[in-house]
């Protein structure tokens, strides 16, 4: 493993050194391909997503500000591509951005308690991981796209705003509707 | 503040994100109202839950670095960055793996837990065009020493060789193929699409023979079939131990190779595995094409050179993946 900080192999990237760039892929494949599992939820398409996120890093390195965290740049990159990807696919929606929270009446509430469990009942029941991650996964991809960073990589309102290129009323209103999303996705399974 | 307040800010609350006066209102609220205080548990449940399925970093897949520099490579081939490559080719180090051995590791995990316990007969598992999400991405700790990569991404190894022989890059000045000969009409080995996956089968057998005469057994099963056996090694898990063996059959002779290696014992288990390489294939050909067009318009000896090595470089990977997709690879794991 290099011991060249990681400044050093960005600004040699820069001009074009594929040693310094192949330097960056060992220091940051595991995390970038970690991140990728969380947004495509299967390791296949999580390679080919990590392998699309440093190619498209290499060709637009010079961009890349070295004030900013190069890995918080690459996240930033798969996020894009994974999202563009979905609407390429015309991934199944389940949870429209549109559909209204049901605040007015209070039909959330009214909801919940229709049900013979509350939701907080259903969750302690609930198996762990599996099921939310299917829940996650059909979940629109901008919510989970804001769920993944926020909950899963543990970026701030204001990373994940700028990530998503957003304001952050905008994050907070999407990771609020997000999370009721998931938790309506969960109780429905 | 009403419900309807809380439940738009129970989000930003449960984060840490509301100012102090909201802040308050809303653990007045909650202690107040037991909807969406439960509304808020729910949440903050689900937010830890979520937490925990995030936490842990997952190594990346051993040849994701590889598939990875092989795509920047030609990426600056096409975006004119002279030079770059061939540094990188000359450092690069890699044994060319048998590709049966990906099989070997991540099909092996993904019947772990049946290996572990349970000795049911299993339904043959058939994937197409992905592996199985059950499938994890890191090789087993304590598999036979093979790193192999899936054969979409393997560095460009000689076309002569078959698939299941370990190379090694040689460490010559220039990449491998005679680049200043290269016809400038050198034309690309296709694929069809039907054709354009590699297929591979694991097959764990418990054998009721002699251990003792086991490669030989399998190596007069495989010759009718024109197939390559090579022995593995063995491998004890969960307290049982396996032969291993390998072989590489042409497609087409692969189902009837199968059945004929069941006479060994009985079939415990089966996991056939299609790796599908189309989207790397149709990126390497137009990038093959490019190439082929850049050089057919220059005259200039440097640059003709240039091209000729990078052209040869694809020319080798898609020969490549030509071999592997004619045959199939069928891992036998035979118990002791």
């Amino acid at each position: 493993m290099s011991v060249i900080p990681v400044n050093d192999l960005i600004r040699e990237a820069k001009t074009g050194s594929l040693e310094s760039f192949e330097e960056l892929v060992l220091l940051y494949q595991d995390r970038v391909f970690t991140h990728c599992v969380h947004l495509a939820n299967n390791n296949y398409d999580a390679q080919d997503l990590a392998q699309d996120v440093f190619v498209q890093a290499f060709k637009n390195i010079r961009s890349f500000r070295e004030e900013a965290d190069f890995g918080t740049w690459l996240h930033r990159i798969a996020v894009n591509l994974w999202i563009n990807w979905c609407r390429k696919q015309k991934k199944a929606v389940v949870v429209s951005l549109d559909e209204p929270l049901m605040f007015g009446d209070n039909e959330l509430s009214r909801e919940l308690a229709a049900s013979q469990d509350s939701a907080l009942e259903i969750l302690e029941r609930t198996e762990l991981n599996e099921q939310v991650r299917q829940a996650l996964n059909r979940l629109h991809p901008e919510y989970k796209a804001v769920l993944v960073l926020r909950e899963m990589e543990g970026y701030s309102y204001e990373d994940i705003a700028s990530l998503l290129n957003c304001s952050l009323g905008t994050v907070k209103s999407r990771i609020n509707r997000a999370r009721k999303a998931l938790l309506k996705e969960i109780k429905a399974e | 503040m009403n419900c309807r307040e809380a439940k738009q800010l129970i989000s930003p609350y449960l984060d840490g994100m509301l100012e102090s006066k909201e802040t308050l209102q809303m653990q007045l609220h909650l202690d107040a109202c037991k909807h969406c205080r439960d509304d808020y548990r729910a949440l903050a449940q689900l937010s830890r839950m979520l937490h925990s399925m995030g936490k842990d970093i997952q190594p990346a897949p051993a040849d994701l670095k590889n598939a990875v520099m092989l795509a920047v490579q030609q990426e600056a081939a096409v975006s004119g960055r002279p030079g770059l490559w061939r540094g990188w080719m000359q450092k690069t180090r890699k044994k060319a793996i048998p590709a049966a051995a990906a099989a070997v590791l991540l099909l092996f995990t993904a019947l772990n837990g049946f290996i572990s316990g349970n000795p049911a007969l299993v339904p043959i598992a058939v994937h197409e065009g992905e592996p199985s999400d059950s499938v994890p991405p890191n090789p087993i700790n304590d598999a036979v020493e093979i790193q192999p990569p899936p054969a979409e991404n393997v560095p460009p190894t000689s076309g002569k060789n078959p698939p299941d022989v370990p190379k090694e890059i040689a460490e010559n000045e220039d990449p491998p193929g005679n680049t200043s000969t290269l016809p400038a009409t050198s034309a690309p080995v296709l694929l069809s699409v039907e054709n354009r996956n590699i297929l591979s089968t694991m097959l764990i057998i418990r054998s009721s023979g002699d251990q003792s005469t086991i490669f030989e057994q399998v190596q007069s099963i495989a010759s009718p079939f024109g197939a390559s056996a090579e022995k593995l090694g063995q491998q004890v898990k969960a307290g049982v131990s396996y032969n291993l063996f390998k072989l590489v059959v042409e497609r087409g002779q692969d189902k009837a190779l199968i059945s004929s290696l069941s006479s060994l014992g009985t079939v415990v288990s089966r996991s056939d595995d299609k790796q599908d390489i189309s989207q790397a294939y149709t990126q390497a050909l137009e990038q093959f094409l490019s190439l082929s067009t850049q050089r057919g318009e220059t005259s200039d000896p440097a640059k003709l050179k240039q091209l000729d090595q990078q052209i040869a470089v694809l020319q080798q990977q898609l020969g490549d993946w030509k071999q592997k997709a004619g045959a199939v690879t069928v891992v036998l794991w035979i118990q002791n």
